[in-house]
């Protein structure tokens, strides 16, 4: 069969194919979503890219509390009880098509009245007429089209951050004063030591002191606001006892401002404010560009990302309602829907439960609960409707205790001393020696030279290149990374990537995949009909098992069967013509127990007569061997995972031998394990994947989550790195401890122009155009070095 | 405003301004610290807008059609014959 794709959304139609309007389509979903847009003439959608759909995905009743007023209240950025305004985030927005279609609703639905995309973010600002219309069609209206909002308790928390613009206000007041200083200084720099009697311009000299003055009026809001961090940062270091790099810097504005004031005021020179302004700005630059936020995802996600906002909570009178989660108490009659998570902790009243606890913790089948078992928040039913009754409110349920701990609320930034500030000790003590020497010698020379320079040592050997080495190196290395899939949460994570001696994986999801499973088969060899029958068998079956066990065998023909029964909790029977199978566990299909109670397999008897069965297995990461061979050799690695035994050996043949493995951890123990590791003196790196992984990423040094969709969730962590790169993982680390390397030869860099100066600082020549040139002169120098050599790095990067 | 007078023709004699009211060079300074302080607050005005927050969205949306019906008939034509 040729392989067609999809007209709407691209994807092979190998299970199903639809033919409309002489197009094809891979279900109906996507043909729907055609059909809706060409009568509203909006097919222009698949000329702007070609099959740029997304297939709709619509669980009904999911969206039915957004009718609760309360909720849309809180949701809502403005409402005046006719017209709302309501900001989404849509995961799949992804081309320009997307951002056309969606900036044409009102095409679809007039209630709509204005429509924006934020392609980066990911997410629409909507306005709309409430008349008529409701929160509720409008994100059924989005479901439909394939563009289904995440609407999660997160949103519902209060409102939303507003973004950090001091520094862009910052760089601007800076970068203002520096533009006209140096315009104001023009007079200075071309008509130098001019006097009116030497032949100078005569009105530049009539007009020098108001020059002068104005340059020190643009000073003032560089010293007491763009500046002002420095001094705040470089006093709190001194408190702590602690000279980080900021102590020179502080000193060396200081020095610079009131040396200038005191030139100006005694009429002595023009004094150095083109520097200062101009040393503030490209400080602040450089804090500029080390930033690199990547706004469509988020590196702080708690619980609350992944909960739902309302539950459907069943009154006394047996009659559903939706409320929001906060408010579930304990004893509440709760009704979850399939695919719905479970919120709190609670005792199953009704129904089939087959609950997939693979977010929590790290066990990849789903399991199956009984009436008047217990079933924990955060996982998510996978077979039909259940009923259960909270025992706990949200809060205090199992999981979400898990973010009570302490690790979620020390930040790591602060209790991690970076490369700049320890070199700025160092640094700082040179300094001050190398101005007090020198100022003893001309105190014993010439007096009258001494504080001229004392204050031109401190000036010039400011370190505004040291400062600017490590933010445009990580800077570049962080958009680098971020261009290779491995997403970084800021600089100093690079830093604390670098000094890794320990690594420790989680199993499920992080070293396995999770798109495919494989399954062998064990026993007598199967007829060709009771494939047949098997493979039919199992086509109607939702059980997740069924579903991976269908798409591994072989394509067989559609025929009718003559019985088919669902034994829930157990299997599958079902007959055709003579043969009668039966598929499902061992106690079920009469093999008596299981052969190993650890596998994951689907046993399989015809006519009452045990065949075999097929075992799942986890499939590993391609190159996951080499991967962890490659990093044993400077890394003690470790592997802690929530599963059960059940892959130990086939993990042993894999890993590198004595990788020590540690089975059926739970979030808290891994939290534990990272901690003692820490206390013996280890940098532990920690790659995760689930909710269950939280405590143990935000506990370590460097916490890595591995996504197969970055556009899902991943957990509070400080980077994310795609799936499709797991193999690059100790490239990246190598990159980092390069990056490092830049880092301190660049130092070396400008101590060489720190030297050059402090020849002109020392002899007591130091003139404000030379220190105007140096210094500049020195952080472009830094820059154009640390961009090409991490651009160096990027390129032999995979 | 002010008016030049020459002392003298030969190069080396200095010529002087005399100043009528305020000097040119306050107003030059004047105007040009006024247009600077104009883009810096039209600088802080557009980053309180938030006009720098979306730097992406913008540089598609221009390249779209405004009128939808016409582009949309002719993407017909255009599927169809290429059937």
């Amino acid at each position: 069969m040729q392989a067609t794709n999809c007209f709407h959304c691209g994807d092979p139609c190998d299970k199903q194919l639809i033919t409309f309007d002489e197009k094809s389509f891979c279900c109906a979903g996507c043909k729907t979503v055609y059909e809706i847009f060409s009568t509203n003439d909006l097919s222009h959608y698949y000329e702007l890219q070609a099959a740029a759909g997304s297939t709709p995905d619509v669980i009904e009743g999911k969206y039915d509390f957004l009718d609760n007023e309360e909720i849309i209240a809180k949701l809502t950025e403005f409402n005046d009880g006719n017209i709302q305004i309501i900001n989404l985030y849509i995961p799949t927005i992804h081309c320009s098509s997307c951002i056309w279609i969606l900036e044409n609703l009102n095409k679809l639905n007039k209630n709509v009245t204005n429509s924006q995309v934020d392609f980066p973010k990911k997410t629409i600002r909507i306005n709309y007429k409430q008349e008529g219309f409701s929160l509720k069609e409008l994100v059924l209206l989005l479901a439909k089209i394939g563009y289904e909002p995440y609407i999660s308790l997160e949103d519902f928390d209060g409102k939303k951050k507003v973004s950090d613009k001091t520094l862009i206000y910052k760089l601007g007041v800076a970068g203002f004063a520096f533009g006209n200083v140096m315009f104001l200084s023009f007079p200075e720099y071309f008509d130098l030591n001019s006097s009116a009697a030497s032949g100078g311009e005569y009105w530049l000299n009539k007009y020098q002191d108001l020059f002068r003055w104005m340059m020190f009026i643009f000073s003032l809001p560089v010293i007491f606001y763009a500046g002002w961090d420095y001094f705040i940062s470089a006093f709190k270091g001194l408190r702590a006892k602690l000279l980080n790099i900021d102590v020179p810097i502080a000193l060396g504005i200081l020095v610079l401002f009131l040396r200038s004031t005191y030139d100006i005021a005694f009429n002595l020179g023009s004094g150095f404010f083109d520097s200062l302004t101009g040393l503030v700005f490209f400080l602040l630059l450089g804090k500029f560009f080390q930033q690199r936020t990547y706004s469509f995802l988020s590196f702080e996600r708690d619980y609350k990302s992944y909960f739902p906002i309302a539950i459907t909570r069943l009154n006394l009178k047996g009659k559903e309602e939706t409320v929001p989660v906060q408010e579930i108490e304990k004893g509440d009659r709760i009704l979850i829907r399939n695919e719905e998570m479970i919120p709190v902790d609670g005792t199953l009243v009704y129904g089939n439960a087959q609950i997939d606890y693979s977010f929590v913790s790290g066990e990849s089948e789903p399991v199956s609960k009984k009436i008047g078992e217990q079933v924990f928040a955060g996982g998510k039913q996978l077979n039909g409707v259940i009923e259960m009754i909270a025992l706990k409110s949200v809060s205090q349920s199992y999981l979400t205790q898990l973010w009570g701990n302490a690790v979620f609320k020390t930040d790591k930034v602060t209790t991690f001393q970076n490369l700049t500030d320890s070199i700025g000790k160092r640094f700082t003590i040179a300094v001050l020696s190398i101005a007090f020497i020198s100022t003893a010698f001309w105190l014993f020379y010439d007096p009258s030279k001494a504080m001229n320079v004392f204050t031109a040592v401190l000036i010039i050997a400011c370190p505004c290149a040291i400062a600017l080495a490590s933010p445009f190196t990580l800077g570049n290395m962080l958009r680098i990374f971020g261009k290779k899939k491995f997403y970084i949460k800021d600089t100093q994570t690079i830093e604390r990537l670098a000094k890794i001696d320990t690594a420790i994986f989680d199993k499920t999801g992080t070293i396995t995949t999770t798109q495919k499973s494989t399954a062998h088969y064990e026993g007598m060899p199967l007829t060709p009909d009771e494939e047949s029958i098997l493979k039919n068998t199992i086509r109607a079956s939702n059980h997740p098992l069924s579903r991976s066990l269908y798409d591994l065998l072989k394509e067989q023909n559609i025929i009718t069967l003559d019985e088919y029964e669902e034994h829930v909790g157990k299997g599958l029977e079902s007959s055709k013509d003579d043969i009668n199978m039966k598929i499902g566990s061992a106690n079920f299909v009469g093999k008596g127990t299981s052969e190993n109670l650890l596998d994951t397999s689907i046993y399989i008897s015809s006519n009452n007569a045990y065949k075999g069965r097929y075992v799942f297995q986890n499939q590993y990461r391609d190159g996951l061997s080499s991967v962890f061979k490659e990093m044993s050799e400077t890394i003690s690695l470790a592997i802690l995972s929530g599963d059960n035994e059940g892959e130990k050996e086939r993990l042993e043949a894999l890993l590198p031998k004595l990788t020590p493995l540690y089975f059926n951890q739970k979030p808290e123990t891994k939290l534990e394990f990272i901690k003692s590791l820490q206390d013996q003196g280890k940098k532990v790196l920690m790659v995760g994947d689930g909710l269950n992984d939280a405590g143990a990423l935000a506990q370590s040094n460097v916490g890595i989550a591995i996504s197969e969709n970055i556009n899902v969730f991943s957990p509070a962590c400080d980077a994310i790195l795609d799936a499709s790169k797991f193999q690059q993982l100790y490239s990246y680390i190598l990159a980092s401890k390069k990056a490092m390397h830049i880092i301190k030869m660049s130092f070396l860099l400008s101590l060489l122009y720190n030297c050059v100066g402090l020849y002109f600082a020392i002899t007591g020549e130091l003139e404000p155009v030379i220190a105007a040139i140096l210094m500049p002169l020195s952080s472009i120098t830094i820059v154009a070095f640390t961009t090409v050599m991490t651009n160096l790095i990027g390129r032999k990067l995979p | 405003m002010t008016i030049v007078i020459f002392y003298g023709m030969h190069h080396s004699y200095f010529y002087g301004i005399i100043q009528v009211g305020m000097s040119v060079i306050y107003v030059l300074l004047a105007i040009s610290l006024v247009v600077a302080i104009i883009f810096f607050v039209a600088f802080i005005v557009s980053v309180r807008q938030g006009q720098y927050d979306d730097a992406y969205t913008p540089s598609v949306r221009m390249l779209f059609e405004d009128e939808l019906v016409k582009p949309a008939k002719e993407a017909e034509n255009k599927v169809k014959s290429k059937e």
